[in-house]
């Protein structure tokens, strides 16, 4: 079977790099928002949540047929 | 009477047989009841966060109608908010770090790293006590007082939350209970993803409330 997707409530490592993920997301709404306009960070905040939403939905479709597996850890 | 006895005895018979008080609860073969755990209760605060979240988008979109936002006379202090965020994050580093040296078993680095975290963690709760003292309003005054508390109060109590459960843990590190096994530090690695999810949430609320 292919590599087995990670979960970040499994680990704290993967949690982690879920956290510098928004980080780097939030510094580029910061860094938009201050350069131009609220509107611009705004619009550039929807686009970011919405490829993280398509991204854990394509995670959770293979969860579902990858399964989890307890010896992971 | 004679038959009732008879059948308890059996039962305990039996029951002495396979093994003592309830039977095992049922567990899926597909998720760790570990992460199960974590992931309903991670899950259900965000649609509690999301709730807030619309509650604040309605009144800045819908019900403010085009005024500026933050309505006069209030005003936010981003600068110690800003130093507050990287506050936030870097205890978000010291707890990687605790975590990282307990897989390597190095148990002073556990200790250390917990201890960074809990002193960061509590220094961003007081930072934030301090902010409602001296920012001038208060959450009676206006919706938007209302929605700023609201969030960032809720906020606050997850933080709050977190630091119990770093205390926890940290007492539990100095007494040696965790080892490098995975399993042997499930009291840290647990608090660690929460304490991850309290500080994506409070870069999204940092960027909603103060930036944008």
């Amino acid at each position: 079977m292919s590599e087995r997707p990670r979960n970040p409530f499994r680990s704290e490592g993967d949690a982690f790099r879920v956290l510098m993920m928004v980080v780097g997301a939030g510094a580029v709404v910061v860094a938009l928002t201050l350069l131009t306009r609220p509107l611009v960070g705004a619009i550039a905040g929807a686009v970011l949540v919405g490829v993280g939403l398509w991204r854990a939905w394509g995670l959770l479709q293979t969860w579902r047929r990858a399964g989890s597996d307890p010896g992971e850890r | 009477m004679e038959s009732a006895s008879a059948a308890v005895g059996h039962a305990e018979g039996h029951a002495s047989e396979h093994h003592h008080g309830p039977p095992e609860a049922n567990q899926s073969s597909r998720i760790d009841r570990q992460t199960l755990g974590i992931l309903l209760f991670i899950v259900s605060e965000v649609m509690l966060f999301g709730a807030f979240f619309a509650s604040y988008f309605f009144l800045r979109v819908v019900a403010n109608q085009g005024e500026p936002w933050p309505p006069d006379p209030f005003e936010l202090p981003v600068a110690v908010a800003g130093m507050n965020t990287a506050i936030l994050v870097s205890s978000s580093f010291t707890m990687h770090w605790a975590l990282e040296a307990i897989r390597q078993n190095n148990h002073r680095g556990l200790k250390m790293g917990l201890v960074s975290t809990f002193l960061l963690g509590a220094t961003f709760l007081f930072i934030q006590m301090n902010e409602y003292i001296h920012v001038g309003f208060s959450a009676r005054d206006d919706a938007f007082g209302s929605i700023f508390y609201g969030l960032t109060g809720l906020h606050g109590a997850h933080v709050f939350v977190g630091l119990c459960l770093l205390a926890v843990a940290t007492v539990r590190a100095f007494r040696g209970h965790f080892g490098p096994d995975a399993k042997d530090h499930l009291g840290v690695e647990v608090p660690g993803i929460y304490w991850h999810f309290v500080d994506v949430m409070w870069i999204i609320v940092f960027t909603t409330v103060y930036i944008l």
